[in-house]
């Protein structure tokens, strides 16, 4: 029998039961992703989001194609480089083929369309071929690599693509790096490898951002969320990425209009396994980071990301207050009694957090006499900063939100855009005039059965024409609202509300002239459906190993000369649009952790931020 | 030509040491008995062969040949069912078999679709679908569809009924019937060896305690029972020979690593010429099976001893 028969064999069954879902979502990705009527128009702000949306699909469906069919073929007279090969080449198919179907849309362009800015062929073959081009670069290399091969030619590609001259192809090199070879190392080994490898890629991305050149130059924005490790799962979890990539994008260009710095925090995907790993790699890091050719600033920009780092470990509290409850269930304690130690521990350490940011004076010296509070600085840092965003049902009233959302334009998915329309019509119809006294006559105080919504008022409307037409916009003005009270909810769930809400309301409340920064917070990829997720304790390690790793990585840099001739370099884009969390951890190491880096933290806020300029 | 030959092979994990100088030699086509209790080695051993695993030290040669210096080839003639199955959901059983269709040079489909027909596995249903019975016959018929030199099965009838696991066993008879398969059985099911093997080995810690017959293993196991006060069952503890006592009646019963004819000698020899023997029987395989593996788990050091 030929080989190619026998690959042609392999590949068949690839396809067969190479989950024909990822082959969907490849599929429909990639003609997503150069399809003109989808990156038209208005949605111009949805090119990059649609972009994302490929890398994820691809991030998520790939190794499904590719590895998906490994435990089937153990002990088969198969290659496992044959094997990866051939799945990329069916999922490189599979894309191209997608693309092609999105690009055959470009000629039946109307000419209105084309002449509002219709892409082009190439535009979009451009935008759109990225994924698959580094794939195709990466692939050969990487399938035939063992895995230790493979993840040290990973940190290669990492630190080869930070000398790479071109800035925008340097980008895109950063991205794919970041994606590929997290699936090329596949989980052969029960996913620890694909674990390592994506520590190895966070590593090397987080390293390859920091250095001086991406943050003088401003013209990188470099997603760690590439670092989004696929999990095993069917539909239902190739879909649930999706949806959490797309709500983490969605929240970002929300955000993006109101004139703030869209910061999601963080973190990074972690088990108890590969935490050690991530510690060895972060050692590494700060031995080679002592030689970074410009400390300065490294350490200036992590002062610039504070609020995210605080926020983390803020989150990292409210994580201690569940994890509380939760061992004290199993302590068996009752439930009350739980709920009642938990309330207490979270808050306390929340309240702890905050005495040491709010209260610890001086921290910040710019010059001789001249003192104030980190937070005074991150009002500085943050001139911009308008308004607390999230969670929007806790902090900000729903008429506000639709008000920013109408007045940017952002176009986001069909409910808000349904709810966008409302809010313009309420605006309307206030701006109209309208005297319409507060209904009196409220259907069923609470006897009898409730009316459904649509009913509300409506034996008033046939004897009062105008009054049918004033419950008519109640009623959509209901509708309004319960939209954007569902899209609350699910932001709330989305964004571990309690952590954000504490850590915002106390920056509201004790921020020097009362504009606290924009600031989304909580690990938007929590999943939606699953409450339950939130109460994954093992956040901490994330949250924790993030600020405990910048903190160390600061630690390890020279102080900040600071003086009037020689200033800080602006930080022009934010540093990290999304980091990830996403833990599974345990207490154990969580704890040790988040007392480690609160340590190292504390100590490392002493020393970077004293030294700072206040503008 | 020599279809498997392991010397001194040993398998270190970061846990410790899974395979301890090994030997055993395969020269003609037969049915080998693998046991021993959980951890013993038995999987590492196997997974040594297609290969999946490298040896830590030692020389291992499966089929005239270096495992690892063409492992595709190797796989092609070696057949191999795992002790789970690892099957992604949405596969069918024709899928898997078609697979293997394309992947094996000298698939025998008219075999397998014999198989199929007499077990009565619907390969249009999906495998997670099948029972887990069904599942495992499916797994045997993919290891045996290409009629290989040597199959390896690791626990092939694990959680199956006595009926499926018959099946199983005469699917193997049959196959050696026709092809002269060499078959290594690694399992806990020893009704199954007693039918099916003519060679047994038993590892212990990573070592291998027993190489011979069923016959041979039995035949050294006996069941000794002494008057009450007659023997010294202090000095006779210190005995390599004593695997296990127990009281019995008013007199007490051991359990001892010999013939049931040399049972008196052995006796006298440890507790004096006056011990009365009342009675000294052979034991069954599974009892002599459990005695021994017992003793030596109880004693690890006497794992190495002959």
């Amino acid at each position: 029998m030929s080989a190619l028969a026998s690959g042609l064999g392999v590949l068949r069954f690839q396809l067969r039961i190479g989950h024909v879902q990822a082959m969907l979502v490849i599929a429909l990705a990639a003609a997503a992703s150069c399809s003109p009527a989808l990156v038209h128009g208005d949605g111009r702000d949805a090119l990059p989001l649609l972009a994302d949306l490929v890398f994820a699909c691809f991030i998520i469906a790939a190794p499904l194609l590719v590895h998906g069919a490994e435990p089937c073929l153990r002990g088969l007279p198969v290659s496992p480089a044959r094997l990866r090969l051939s799945g990329y080449l069916a999922m490189l198919l599979i894309s191209w083929l997608g693309m092609l179907a999105g690009l055959l849309q470009i000629p039946f362009a109307t000419e209105a369309l084309r002449g509002k800015g219709w892409p082009t062929f190439e535009s979009c073959l451009g935008e759109a071929c990225e994924a698959p081009f580094w794939l195709m670069v990466m692939v050969p290399i990487a399938a035939v690599l063992r895995h230790r091969l493979r993840v040290l030619a990973l940190l290669a590609v990492a630190v080869a693509v930070l000398v790479l001259p071109d800035q925008s192809r340097t980008v895109v090199a950063v991205r794919s790096t970041l994606m590929i070879p997290a699936h090329l190392l596949g989980w052969d080994v029960l996913g620890q490898s694909i674990l390592l490898g994506s520590y190895g890629v966070m590593i090397a991305g987080v390293w390859a951002v920091l250095p001086s050149r991406f943050l003088e130059t401003g013209a990188a924005r470099v997603s760690v969320d590439r670092l989004l490790v696929p999990q095993l799962g069917g539909w239902g979890g190739i879909l649930r990425q999706v949806w959490e990539q797309v709500i983490a994008r969605t929240i970002a260009r929300l955000l993006a209009p109101l004139g703030a710095r869209t910061r999601l925090v963080a973190l990074v995907l972690i088990d108890n396994t590969s935490f050690w790993i991530v510690l060895a790699i972060l050692v590494l890091i700060l031995v080679i980071g002592r030689n970074l050719d410009r400390p300065t600033v490294v350490a200036g920009t992590l002062v610039r990301i504070l609020p995210e780092l605080m926020a983390a470990a803020l989150l990292g509290a409210w994580q201690v207050t569940t994890m509380t409850r939760r061992l004290c269930l199993q302590a068996y304690l009752s439930r009350r009694a739980a709920l009642l130690v938990a309330v207490v521990t979270g808050p306390l350490l929340i309240l702890c957090a905050g005495a040491v940011l709010f209260t610890w004076r001086p921290l910040v010296t710019n010059g001789p006499g001249v003192e104030s509070t980190p937070m005074q600085y991150f009002s500085a840092v943050y001139p911009q900063a308008t308004s607390v965003m999230l969670p929007i049902g806790a902090v900000m009233s729903v008429d506000d939100y639709c008000q920013r959302l109408m007045a940017h334009h952002v176009a986001i998915d069909p409910a808000f855009m349904r709810a966008q329309r409302l809010a313009q019509w309420r605006i309307a119809a206030h701006s109209a005039d309208l005297q319409v006294p507060e209904p009196v006559l409220r259907p069923n105080l609470g006897l009898g059965p409730k009316p459904s919504r649509p009913l509300r008022g409506s034996h008033m409307m046939a004897q009062d024409p105008l009054l049918a037409q004033y419950w008519e916009r109640m009623n959509q003005e209901q509708e309004l609202r319960d939209a954007m009270a569902s899209i609350a909810r699910e932001l709330t769930l989305l964004g571990s509300a309690a952590a954000g809400t504490c850590f915002l309301l106390v920056l509201a409340l004790v921020m020097p002239g009362g504009r606290p920064p924009v600031l989304a917070v909580g690990p938007p990829l929590l999943p939606a459906t699953s409450q339950l997720r939130l109460l994954t304790w093992g956040q901490l390690n994330g949250g924790a190993l993030l600020l405990g790793s910048l903190a160390l990585i600061s630690w390890h840099s020279d102080p900040v000369p600071v003086s009037a001739e020689q200033p800080l370099p602006p930080v022009p884009v934010p540093l990290f649009d999304h980091i990830l969390i996403w833990t599974t951890g345990h207490a154990v190491p969580a704890v040790a952790i988040i007392a480690l880096t609160t340590v190292v933290a504390i100590a490392w806020l002493r020393q970077s931020i004293r030294s700072l300029p206040l503008r | 030509m020599s279809i498997l030959s392991l010397r001194n092979v040993s398998r270190r994990f970061s846990g410790g040491e899974a395979l301890s100088g090994i030997d055993l030699e395969v020269d003609r086509p037969q049915v080998i008995g693998l046991v021993g209790r959980n951890g013993a080695g038995k999987s590492t051993l196997l997974r040594l062969l297609p290969p999946f695993i490298h040896a830590s030290s030692g020389s291992v040669e499966v089929l005239g040949m270096d495992p690892w210096a063409d492992p595709i080839a190797l796989r092609a003639r070696l057949g191999y069912v795992a002790d789970h199955d690892a099957v992604p959901a949405g596969v069918r059983g024709s899928d898997l078999l078609a697979l293997c269709a394309s992947v094996y040079p000298r698939w025998d489909v008219a075999l397998i679709q014999t198989f199929q027909r007499r077990l009565g596995i619907d390969g249009n249903r999906l495998f997670s679908a099948l029972s887990r019975g069904q599942q495992r016959q499916l797994a045997l018929l993919m290891a045996i569809g290409h009629r290989p030199e040597l199959l390896l099965l690791d626990e092939p009838a694990g959680n199956l009924d006595p009926a499926v696991r018959k099946e199983v066993l005469g699917i193997i008879i049959e196959l050696l019937n026709e092809s002269g398969t060499t078959v290594i059985i690694a399992t806990h099911l020893l009704s199954d060896l007693e039918r099916l093997a003519e060679r047994l080995v038993i590892l212990s810690h990573g070592r291998k305690v027993h190489d011979g017959s069923i016959e041979d293993m039995t035949r050294q196991v006996c069941r000794v029972e002494v008057a009450p006060g007659a023997i010294d069952l202090g000095r006779l503890a210190h005995s390599p020979l004593l695997l296990a006592q127990e009281p019995h009646g008013l007199g007490t019963v051991i359990i001892l690593a010999c013939s049931p004819s040399e049972a008196g000698a052995v006796v006298a020899g440890l507790a004096g010429p006056g011990t009365v023997v009342l009675d000294a029987q052979g034991m069954t395989f599974e009892d002599a099976f459990i005695y021994r593996t017992r003793a030596l788990a109880a004693d690890p050091v006497a794992a190495g001893r002959p």
